[in-house]
């Protein structure tokens, strides 16, 4: 096993770099996670307004404080040019008129032209602020309407419709049960750190491992260990030997570190594969490695390439940013990467993406084939370099 | 005669179209420091890595200590120590532990390997750098380090090969002094190196190569008798005119008489009285002199009486695959 004893001896003087790796990774992932940790899923917003009130009735007033309760509302001149001069500079994001005459109109307009007849509206086509204000006033005049066709005099009805629009409106988002895989164990803060594996396991195991490779592969040393007496499968044996013990150990330190922010042993099925999901990219990482390794490039360059791989498979394959927030062509490009599918299920298992088991064993059988692929390649390039 | 530690016959190497070694026959003996000669491009470093069995070969056989030498030859491989032409050692490993790793590869036993390696240490003067990484060493430190880890199992045949490239003339003279010491102590030595005074000054018999064959073989007397001019006679004068050139060239044992850059130089063969004879006719003819000196050959005439002068880099044969990666 002298060249196993080798491998680690030379390992152990990549230990500092590989340290230093761990300590900035879980530098920026402390943070992350908590600060997915914190986010909900919904928050409260408010609205820059332009009203201007031509019918100057009780009704349209009680309509502006209702709005300026929850809005934010900007005076300006009323020009037309001049509120789409705020528009353009997003000073302001609805601008509001009330027609003369609201008030007389609310009760007798017709229910398919009443945001039309009651008021003159000024926004960006197909914006947010647009849908939602139109979303509340079509609100507030049925409600109004509705209370008034109940009987209720308009000073009545007003209070009652504002009463009734301003009650929260619990959200649960449910996902199709057959499609719905998530625990509560594996949450999707916590899949933070899981993503950002990705770039850590490509700048953390290409870095400890290629300069150790290189090393032992490189013209003369290599000579030295042909002329020894340890037979050549033995040396290639002890190598891969030594290569898997140290990525699992790499595996092992960055899932205790994956405790840590955890907090505690992790629990549940989900997190299980997590775990099981980061083991095959270390393999899949580990393999890309000796793959770089048989082009028997210098130390520098294979940094260089392994810093690429990993900050493009990153940005491509939804690591740094959720897949759901990536344009279909980036995760198409990234579908032909192993990032991609490394990504998805730690996606389908946190709840960010709805997938069956099914998808998980596919997206673990897609890691499976891109490891065969690099093991074919590097056979193939290693026996072209050894017949140069 | 000492038992054959090396035989080579008939061998045989092609990379594609070119042949590399040619029929070639070598014969090495126990205790022998034998040196392997030859410009760019001979055959010499192809030699080595079918003896060592790194390279495969077309035909001919390779025996090393009696026995036949193939890849898995690993009892073999085990009484052979190489130190290669650029420094093979680990730059992540202190001196001690890169000598420890690679005589490790042949000792496993731990206590026997610790002997080992100290020895070799003590024996090319690392001691006060065995904790230094090999970054921090000189580039003599450097080769003596990369002798210490083909050396330290004890092999019986240590192949060189030009261990003392771009090395200054003190780390030289240490490192030959340490290779013959090596010889000394038993070990018979291959050395392959382009300084012909080096070759000269260590290697019991030399073979010169030359286009993948052997030219010439023999010990440094043997081949420097295989030359025209065994001494050269250096006059410092005016130039003569052509009846002492005829005269010259009537003595018995003078081969070629030349005047340049004021000094007339005369080959001549075998005779021991050539200065004499020379310094006579001068006297003679009643011509002025300055300083007269006389030199014998040195294996360097041999070398391109043998190889010729002409440089050997722009012609048609290219390097050997394995000195291409060494670049």
């Amino acid at each position: 096993m002298q060249v196993f004893k080798l491998f680690f001896k030379i390992a152990r003087s990549k230990i500092g770099i590989s340290l230093l790796f761990l300590a900035v990774f879980m530098t920026i992932c402390f943070p992350m996670t908590r600060a997915t940790r914190e986010q909900s899923n919904f928050e409260e917003t408010s609205l820059s307004l332009y009203i201007y009130d031509e019918d100057q009735s009780e009704a349209s007033r009680r309509l502006i404080e209702n709005l300026a309760a929850n809005n934010d509302i900007v005076e300006l001149p009323h020009d037309r040019q001049m509120i789409l001069d705020a528009m353009y500079y997003e000073i302001v994001d609805y601008a509001l008129v009330i027609r003369a005459g609201y008030e007389s109109r609310l009760l007798n307009a017709d229910e398919d032209t009443a945001e039309e007849t009651l008021f003159e509206t000024y926004h960006m086509h197909d914006s947010y602020a647009a849908a939602m204000m139109s979303l509340y006033l079509n609100d507030y005049v049925r409600s109004v309407r509705t209370r008034m066709a109940l009987g209720l005099e308009l000073p009545e009805a007003i209070p009652e419709a504002e009463k009734d629009l301003a009650r929260e409106i619990p959200v649960e988002i449910v996902a199709d049960p057959a499609k719905e895989i998530k625990d509560e164990n594996f949450t999707e803060s916590f899949s933070v750190f899981f993503r950002l594996l990705t770039y850590i396991f490509v700048a953390v195991i290409t870095n400890a491992l290629c300069p150790i490779l290189l090393s032992l592969n490189s013209g003369d040393q290599q000579k030295r260990i042909q002329c020894s007496s340890v037979s050549t499968s033995s040396a290639i044996a002890q190598t891969f030997l030594g290569s898997a013990v140290m990525v699992v150990l790499i595996w092992l330190t960055f899932m205790a570190c994956g405790m840590i922010l955890y907090g505690g042993f992790y629990k549940g099925m989900n997190c299980a594969l997590a775990v099981g999901d980061a083991f095959l990219f270390a393999l899949l990482t580990a393999m890309f490695s000796i793959f770089l390794c048989s082009f028997r490039l210098g130390t520098m360059a294979v940094g260089m390439i392994s810093q690429i791989v990993g900050l493009g498979m990153s940005f491509l394959c939804g690591a740094f940013l959720p897949q759901s927030m990536l344009d279909s062509s980036v995760l198409t490009v990234g579908k032909l990467l192993p990032g991609y599918w490394y990504v998805k299920a730690i996606d389908i298992l946190s709840g960010a993406q709805t997938g069956t088991m099914h998808d998980i064993w596919v997206c673990f059988g897609a890691q499976a084939g891109f490891f065969l692929l690099l093991l074919i390649l590097t056979v193939i390039v290693s026996s072209c370099q050894m017949k140069r | 005669m000492g038992k054959t530690v090396v035989k080579i016959e008939n061998l045989v190497k092609n990379y594609a179209e070119l042949r590399a070694l040619d029929h070639l026959n070598l014969e090495i003996e126990e205790g022998e420091i034998f040196g392997l000669l030859g410009p760019n491009g001979s055959g010499k470093t192809t030699t080595i890595s079918c003896l060592l069995s790194l390279l495969s070969y077309d035909e001919g056989t390779i025996r090393i200590f009696g026995e036949t030498m193939t890849p898995v030859s690993y009892d073999l491989k085990s009484r052979i120590g190489i130190i290669p032409q650029n420094v093979a050692v680990l730059n992540e490993l202190t001196v001690y532990e890169n000598v420890d790793c690679f005589c490790g590869l042949y000792i496993k036993d731990w206590a026997q390997r610790k002997q080992c390696v100290d020895e070799a240490i003590a024996f090319v003067g690392l001691e006060d750098f065995v904790k230094f990484r090999p970054r921090k060493l000189s580039g003599g430190l450097l080769r003596r380090l990369n002798i210490a880890c083909g050396i330290a199992h004890k092999p019986e045949l240590i192949i060189l090969d030009e261990p003392t490239v771009a090395v200054d003339p003190q780390s030289r003279n240490k490192i030959l002094e340490g290779i013959v010491e090596l010889n000394r102590r038993g070990a018979t030595v291959i050395y392959t190196s382009h300084y012909m005074e080096e070759v000269e000054q260590i290697c019991t018999r030399i073979c010169i190569m030359d286009r993948g064959k052997k030219i010439a073989e023999g010990t440094k007397d043997e081949l420097k008798r295989t030359i025209k001019n065994t001494e050269t006679i250096y006059v410092e004068m005016a130039e003569p005119d052509s009846t002492v050139f005829q005269k010259m060239r009537s003595l018995t044992h003078v081969n070629d008489v030349n005047w340049a850059d004021g000094k007339l130089t005369v080959g001549c063969a075998g005779g021991r009285h050539n200065l004499l004879q020379i310094m006579e006719l001068i006297r003679s003819e009643n011509l002025d002199f300055g300083r007269v000196y006389s030199e014998l050959p040195t294996l360097n005439d041999v070398f391109l009486t043998i190889t010729g002068k002409e440089l050997r880099d722009k012609n048609e044969r290219p390097e050997e695959p394995t000195a291409k990666k060494k670049k």
